[in-house]
């Protein structure tokens, strides 16, 4: 990988107390959602995260704007760790990265107008005022394919897909250099989809915006993004170019995934071949020790229960797959009187 | 479909008027079809053509302060536009279970997913707490959900998007409903997990004889899974017919715009560019201010006959009306559009 990195994560966790909540307060366990994540983002790329749902895309996303507590690992934004902010730091890390969240009709408060919503991040960073104020909202609204005349409107006066727009301009109304789109293009019809990603390429060649992309549209993400991330179980499992991972990917989570994908032509859909996974889907409240895909794995063998396999480079140059076929590569597992095993 | 067999859904010129404070807005305009039993009809369309809307209206769903709802919905013989109140909430869930676009909003936050799933199982079974507890665990697990015991005793925030979208389908699932509407019911779900859920959904309809309306922006899932598509935009339908016809031989013009849009998983990069991808260029129209004529017109990109300005074309048949489902599309220009798909639209 080439290129200035402006976001890094290393040994990234985020654990959620789960159970036993309530008087006695004692957590009865730990949910793993993102457990030791490593992960550069260049400054100017597109980087597309899929996985499984639940897997941990969100989390991670929230995570590296600050918008979840990190609970381990370290989080570098433009040579800042940013796990140790204090808040004006952080109020300026966020002004600097912004989020397209994955739910357009909860992110949006009701009893504000567009126009409202839109501003929020100039107002909170002081950025127009006035009339300005009022055009750069106007500017933002077309940038998005929206009328400038809904800016007085509700969110509930619109679709989905238009909601959704409000919360893509709303995003970038603070010029941000790193923008996370959370599932930002799942509820729209694929035409207002190829708007939004023709125009998150441009911005981004314009800008020179930096995009962490989530979503489940592999399609989508192979057009957008320069590499690809998959994640499963809280981990980054295989990563590199998109055009490697997404025609000869090296981890076999990642070959079921594509083979998942539905084909939009009714006779080729017909004769697709899928791989299913059978076995345990396992919870990230009780991650199986070695391999974290391995209850589900159709290849697994000897060393996969033992070691946690690392990324290793694998395939084209620059593509990582954490998975033993290419060489048993990783952490040996250590097992806790409570029968749970970890990797130290 | 089950050939003679009565169907499960009739819609007949379904309107829906909406008041907003810029006057009435005409979401949806003389919509019909059916859904027969066993049938998946695929709703497609331009964002904010009234497809949640239309059947938000067909279960009495939209506040009756800013709604006008007309026409005809007849779910197993029964109206459900004239229905009482109370008869609608006998008829939701086991006659109609309806998976809701907007997961956060249709799952109550401060209660358990238990909770929430428990009461809808005991609203309209005679089942025990207990019973009714594990049915709604073996739910769970069937939607994919891993660790379904401990997930019961979760709150709506602490899952995942996609999470929360398979409970609230196994909320919709858990009265086996004679009619099953799935409002962008996959689309927070990667697609092995999707994938599971169609299969569960298919499982239904072979054993229950559920008629399906599936509303999405996938065309994948649509190509998969459909026995008609339903294409709609500002609020009518402008092109219906078997999955074939539509995605195969699509003939309105929006259709092709649509179809054309796609990203393709095999596209070529040009000196390491990926091209942009085609769009339909324009706005929708402002369903408080339709055209008068084509609903498509301000954006189509072959109007040319003097009509498209002025008059609403029908929905007329395409090729042979003698079969089960015949391919009609709502367009003034069809010369040249019959026959095999022209090579400026469908897909690649
Ligand atoms: N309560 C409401 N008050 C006023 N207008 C509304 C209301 N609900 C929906 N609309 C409008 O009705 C139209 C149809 O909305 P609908 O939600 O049915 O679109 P949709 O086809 O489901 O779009 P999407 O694919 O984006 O979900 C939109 O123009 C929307 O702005
Ligand atoms: N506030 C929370 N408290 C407890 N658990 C949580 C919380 N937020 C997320 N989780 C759990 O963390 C895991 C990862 O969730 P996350 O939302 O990151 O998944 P995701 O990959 O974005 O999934 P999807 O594709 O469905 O959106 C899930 O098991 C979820 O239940
Ligand atoms: S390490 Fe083993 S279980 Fe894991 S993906 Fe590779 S073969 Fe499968
Ligand atoms: S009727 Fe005219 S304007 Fe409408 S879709 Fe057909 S050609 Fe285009
Ligand atoms: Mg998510
Ligand atoms: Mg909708």
């Amino acid at each position: 990988m080439s290129g200035d990195v402006l976001v890094s994560a290393r040994g990234l966790e985020v654990h959620f107390p789960i159970g036993g909540r309530g008087l006695r307060g004692k957590p009865a366990g730990v949910l793993r959602a993102v457990d030791g994540v490593d992960l550069d983002i260049v400054r100017g790329e597109t980087l597309g995260l899929v996985g499984e749902s639940g897997c941990g895309k969100s989390t991670l996303g929230n995570a590296l704007l600050r918008l979840v507590p990190t609970t381990g690992g370290s989080i570098m934004y433009d040579g800042t760790d940013i796990t140790s902010l204090d808040r004006r730091g952080l109020k300026e890390m966020r002004r600097r990265a912004g989020m397209v969240f994955q739910d357009p009709f909860a992110s949006l408060d009701p009893r504000r107008t567009v126009a409202q919503t839109v501003s929020e991040p100039l107002e909170v960073h002081g950025l127009r005022k006035g009339r300005d104020k009022a055009a750069r909202v106007a500017e933002l609204l077309e940038l998005v394919g929206l009328d400038a005349g809904v800016a007085g409107r509700y969110p509930h006066e619109f679709s989905g897909g238009q909601r959704q727009r409000v919360g893509i301009a709303r995003a970038l109304a603070g010029e941000p250099d790193f923008l996370v789109c959370d599932e930002a293009i799942a509820s729209l019809d694929v035409s207002v989809q190829a708007q939004v990603l023709n125009l998150l390429r441009r911005l981004q060649r314009q800008l020179g915006l930096t995009l962490l992309f989530i979503s489940h549209d592999l399609s989508a993400v192979r057009h957008i993004s320069d590499r690809i991330a998959v994640m499963y179980l809280g981990r980054v499992v295989e990563i590199g170019p998109a055009e490697a991972v997404g025609t000869d990917p090296q981890m076999p989570y990642t070959q079921a995934l594509l083979s998942a994908v539905p084909l939009p032509h009714p006779k080729l859909e017909r004769e697709r071949k899928r791989i299913v996974l059978t076995g345990d889907v396992p919870s990230p409240a009780a991650v199986p020790s070695g391999c974290r895909f391995r209850t589900r794995c159709p290849y697994v063998f000897e060393p996969c229960d033992d070691v946690d396999p690392a990324l290793q480079p694998v395939g084209a140059p620059g593509q990582q797959a954490a998975c033993h076929l290419h060489g048993v590569v990783g952490t040996p597992v250590s097992t806790t009187p409570d029968g749970v095993t970890t990797t130290p | 479909m089950t050939a003679g067999a009565p169907p499960v859904l009739e819609v007949e010129d379904l309107r829906v008027r909406l008041r907003t404070p810029r006057g009435p807005a005409d979401v949806v305009n003389g919509l019909s079809y059916t859904v027969g039993a066993g049938e998946t009809v695929a709703v497609v369309g331009e964002s904010g053509s009234g497809k949640s809307v239309s059947v938000l209206a067909l279960l009495g769903l939209l506040p009756a302060r800013v709604a006008t709802v007309t026409g005809r919905a007849v779910l197993q013989g029964e109206d459900l536009l004239t229905m009482k109140p109370e008869r609608l909430r006998q008829v939701r869930g086991p006659g109609a279970g309806m998976v809701f676009q907007d997961p956060m909003t249709s799952l109550n936050p401060v209660l358990t997913i238990g909770r929430q799933l428990v009461e809808g199982i005991r609203a309209h079974g005679d089942v025990d707490k207990a019973a009714a507890r594990r049915r709604a665990a073996e739910l769970l697990a069937e939607v994919g959900l891993p660790d379904p015991e401990g997930t019961l005793d979760r709150y709506p925030h602490e899952l995942s998007g996609g999470m929360r979208q398979r409970v609230i389908i196994a909320i919709a699932l858990s009265n086996s409903p004679a009619l099953l509407i799935a409002d962008e019911a996959t689309t927070a779900l990667d697609v092995t997990v999707q994938a599971q859920i169609i299969d569960l959904v298919e499982k239904l309809q072979a054993e229950r004889g559920t008629g399906v309306i599936w509303i999405t922006h996938d065309l994948g899932v649509v190509a998969g899974i459909a026995d008609r598509v339903l294409v709609m935009y500002g609020g009518r339908c402008v092109e219906d017919g078997t999955v074939d016809d539509v995605l195969e031989n699509p003939v309105h013009p929006y259709t092709r715009g649509l179809l054309g849009a796609l990203p393709d998983l095999a596209q070529p990069a040009v000196d390491g560019v990926v091209p942009d991808l085609a769009t339909v260029p324009g706005v929708p129209p402002a369903p408080t201010d339709l055209p008068k004529g084509c609903v498509f017109w301000p954006r189509c990109p072959v109007r040319g006959d003097a009509r498209c300005e002025t008059e609403q074309p029908p929905l007329a048949v395409i090729g042979s009306a003698d079969v089960a489902l015949p391919h009609r599309a709502a367009t003034w220009c069809l010369e040249g559009t019959s026959g095999a798909g022209s090579p400026e639209g469908g897909l690649r």
